[in-house]
């Protein structure tokens, strides 16, 4: 089976992994720090995933606002990740669509689809660090489930408790110093390779944004977290994505992960 | 017949939205408004299709600047001019999609009324009437038909290839808002999917409409305003021209009185002349165009054959040597008081028809996200020598946008037209719709912009810069969005040589506050 992960739960993917068929409980203490990010990062087995999503980003004021998504995705035919994000509310946004397709080596290729403008229009890479539609999550932030263990340096950094886990705290150095990161910690339980927290850290090594995942739930075999929250520390905003309803294996037809399906809505 | 025509497209969408008939447009994912699996299942059996209403209700004033410093000339304000909106229907069925879409305002709504309003005019789209159209899904191949806005070419903002829509330049407040601007045409397009990433359009419109500009009022361009200054000057200065070599030496010294008495004859004909535009809403005027779209690797690509109509008219006066030579018979054959006579000439609006080659192209390098486009443009001139039908001419745009620092970001686009065979242009407005003109007309487009706040707050400032005219529009503005609510200030600035394009709106510059409730 194809592996895949849904793009927008990029830090959800890394938590769907707890209670993974194959993870090596017993073994997992012995294993280095990219097999334990690697087998984090694969555990989940599922030819597409469909979510319904209801994002609350909350200002410094404690004021929020809401954003109902829909997002598909399904690997490419040389197993590219491949995820379309649409948009349904609120109104300011409706019928707003994404799309991104991984090009292992090279820079993804992104679209966005604005009713305002009535047409398909390219994303430059260049804006991976901007927010992804006034969320605390950035474009690479989005794009991140497809970057792959190579493009990092990982390094085991300790072991401890989170939330009555045993972790593994393992340390994520990208090797293109471009990145919007300089470095990325997380907590991976060490039963599942289920990540269950994540630092990013900026250019100057200052922690920014946290990730924590929650809401652990049975579905379809697989045990995943219904809730991801982002906080951006010194805007102290979050936005907390919970997934509504998750599908896995649903058909998704190819045309989807099309510009074409962009503009229209209507995979052919 | 074109009432009936809009009626047909109305009744044909109303219908669809009432029936809603099919089933569900979308055989995977989630229906709308689905939450819950249980939901889903319930709103499966419930409702068997997708309909949508949606809209928006805006509420504002805006202030024109020279109208509190000149009372006189100040426009009224109405008081509802204040409130204006949009309403949207679209339903789904399974191979159908039906759209309605209805600008609400005073002047949308009033227009239905108004007997002298243009509603008659088979190739007027009413005010009310945003969009309304059918689109069929036939396997590889949709159909639409009805009132419709199409957006071709990579450009942000209105390159030489977007060349489907006329823009209604009645208002130039919302003059960044391109597909508020564009005008729906009755057309039928046709796409047909060849691939993931390429697909293949074909549109034909049947009647034709150039672009719209206000008649009166503020808006109102000077090449429209001045017609008879201009024609007044162009036909004189053809009579010094030939009256050189057709009145005798005896006669000039009376010359000087006649003109000024000619002038007058002249002014006051085209005063109270009313210019008819040719009726463009036969098939005779039919418009239709190929695209072909793609992506290469990284590339976005695309090809276009177009053949239509250029949407800005040109102006020139046939029978000027007729009435010159009238007049210089009247001149020998009799004595004073003589008179022209101004019904010998017949001035003409054109919309010269013309072939668009052109092709695009999109692609990020080096994190700048560039655009561009270019096209020929073949008009019916190919000599370059007929005043009344403007010469070939090339268009290119070529713009970016880019990330800049602290979340800046920067858009940028140049446009230029380039006509051909300028040395055969001819230096009579009256003769030559081009005389006088710049070969070049180049507008430079600049937007920078950054959002703070999670994207809720908005600060932009957009230039638009004519080159040639050396005028420009200046529109900063700041939108504060919280959920569906969006409240905005901002101002438009006109600058530069008054003789502009731009510049000419002056007296124009404004401030804006509004509220914009999106649902």
């Amino acid at each position: 089976m194809k592996k895949n992960v849904t793009m927008l739960t990029l830090f959800l993917g890394m938590a769907l992994m707890l209670h993974a068929q194959d993870a090596g409980s017993q073994d997992a203490g012995r294993q280095d720090a990219l097999s334990i990010v690697q087998a984090s990062r694969n555990r989940i087995n599922a030819l597409t995933t469909s979510t319904r999503s209801r994002m609350v980003i909350t200002a410094k004021d404690g004021s929020t606002s809401e954003r109902l998504i829909d997002q598909y995705s399904k690997d490419g035919p040389s197993k590219n990740k491949r995820a379309v994000i649409v948009f349904q509310q609120p109104a300011t946004v409706a019928g707003s669509r994404f799309l991104t397709i991984e090009n292992p080596g090279k820079n993804d290729d992104r679209w966005i689809y604005l009713p305002s403008l009535g047409k398909v229009r390219r994303i430059a890479a260049s804006e991976g660090s901007a927010s992804f539609m006034g969320t605390d999550f950035s474009y690479d932030d989005i794009s991140s489930t497809s970057r792959s263990t190579d493009l990092d340096t990982h390094s085991l950094l300790k072991e401890e408790i989170l939330n009555g886990y045993a972790c593994y705290v393992i340390q994520s150095v990208p090797k293109d110093l471009g990145y919007q990161y300089s470095k990325m910690i997380q907590w991976i339980d060490k039963d599942s390779k289920a990540a269950l927290k994540l630092e990013l850290y900026d250019k100057r090594s200052t922690l920014v944004k946290v990730a924590e995942f929650s809401g652990l739930k049975d579905v379809q075999g697989r045990l995943t977290p219904m809730a991801t929250k982002m906080t951006t520390l010194a805007e102290g905003t979050s936005t907390i994505i919970t997934i509504d309803i998750i599908k896995y294996d649903d058909p998704i037809p190819e045309g989807v992960f099309t510009t074409v399906y962009l503009e229209t809505g209507r995979p052919r | 017949m074109i009432k009936r025509i809009y009626a047909s497209a109305l009744v044909l969408a109303v219908l669809l939205l009432a029936q809603a008939a099919g089933l569900a447009a979308q055989d995977f994912g989630f229906g709308f408004d689905e939450t819950e699996p249980a939901a889903a299942a319930n709103n499966a059996s419930l409702l068997p299709f997708k309909l949508k209403i949606g809209g928006e209700i805006n509420a504002g004033l805006q202030i024109f600047v020279q109208d509190l410093k000149d009372a006189d000339t100040a426009e009224t304000v109405s008081a509802l001019d204040v409130i204006s909106g949009k309403l949207n229907f679209s339903a789904s069925g399974e191979k159908a999609d039906a759209h309605l879409g209805l600008n609400l305002s005073a002047a949308s709504i009033g227009e239905l009324w108004d007997k002298s309003a243009s509603l008659g005019n088979p190739t007027y789209t009413p005010l009310i009437i945003d969009e309304a159209y059918l689109r069929g899904y036939l396997g590889p191949v949709d159909i639409e038909a009805g009132l419709r806005k199409l957006t071709w070419g990579r450009a942000d903002s209105l390159g030489p290839l977007d060349v489907v829509n006329p823009l209604d330049y009645s208002d130039l407040t919302n003059i960044t808002d391109i597909m508020a601007m564009k005008i729906a045409r009755p057309m039928v397009h046709v796409t047909w999917g060849m691939g993931d990433f390429s697909k293949l359009e074909a549109v034909f419109i049947p009647n034709f409409a150039g672009h719209r500009f206000a008649r009166d009022g503020r808006w109102t361009p000077s090449q429209f305003a001045d017609i008879p200054e201009i024609a007044e000057a162009g036909i004189l200065g053809r009579v010094n021209e030939r009256f050189g070599a057709m009145i005798p030496p005896s006669l000039l010294p009376m010359l000087p009185g006649l003109q000024t008495q000619i002038a007058g004859e002249l002014l006051h004909y085209f005063n109270g002349f009313s210019i008819n535009y040719p009726n463009t809403g036969t098939i005779n005027y039919f418009q239709s165009g190929l695209r072909y779209t793609t992506t290469i690797g990284p590339a976005d690509i695309g090809a276009q054959y177009y053949y239509g109509n250029l949407f800005r008219p040109g102006f020139t006066i046939a029978g000027v040597d007729a009435f010159i030579d009238d007049l210089g018979m009247k001149i020998l054959s009799s004595s004073p008081p003589i008179y022209s006579d101004p019904s010998l000439l017949s001035p003409r609006i054109e919309y010269n028809r013309y072939h668009q080659l052109g092709i695009d192209y999109a692609q990020v390098i080096a994190c700048f996200n560039i655009r561009a486009e270019f096209a020929a443009h073949i008009t019916e001139d190919l000599a370059g020598d007929n005043g009344a039908v403007k010469n070939p001419f090339l268009a290119w745009s070529l713009g970016f946008d880019r990330s800049l620092i602290w979340g800046i970001t920067a858009n940028i686009q140049c446009n230029e037209t380039i006509r051909l065979l300028n040395g055969k242009v001819g230096d009579n407005p009256v003769q030559d719709s081009e005389a006088g003109t710049d070969a070049t007309a180049t507008r430079l487009t600049m937007q920078v912009s950054k959002k703070f706040f999670r994207d809720n707050l908005e600060c932009k400032i957009t230039n638009i810069w004519d080159v040639e005219d050396k005028d420009c529009y200046i529109i900063p503005s700041i939108a504060w969005t919280i959920s569906d609510v969006t409240a905005e200030l901002s101002a438009g600035v006109f600058a530069g040589e008054e003789a502009g394009e731009l510049g000419q709106y002056w007296k124009s510059s404004f401030v804006k506050l509004g509220v914009t409730y999106k649902f």
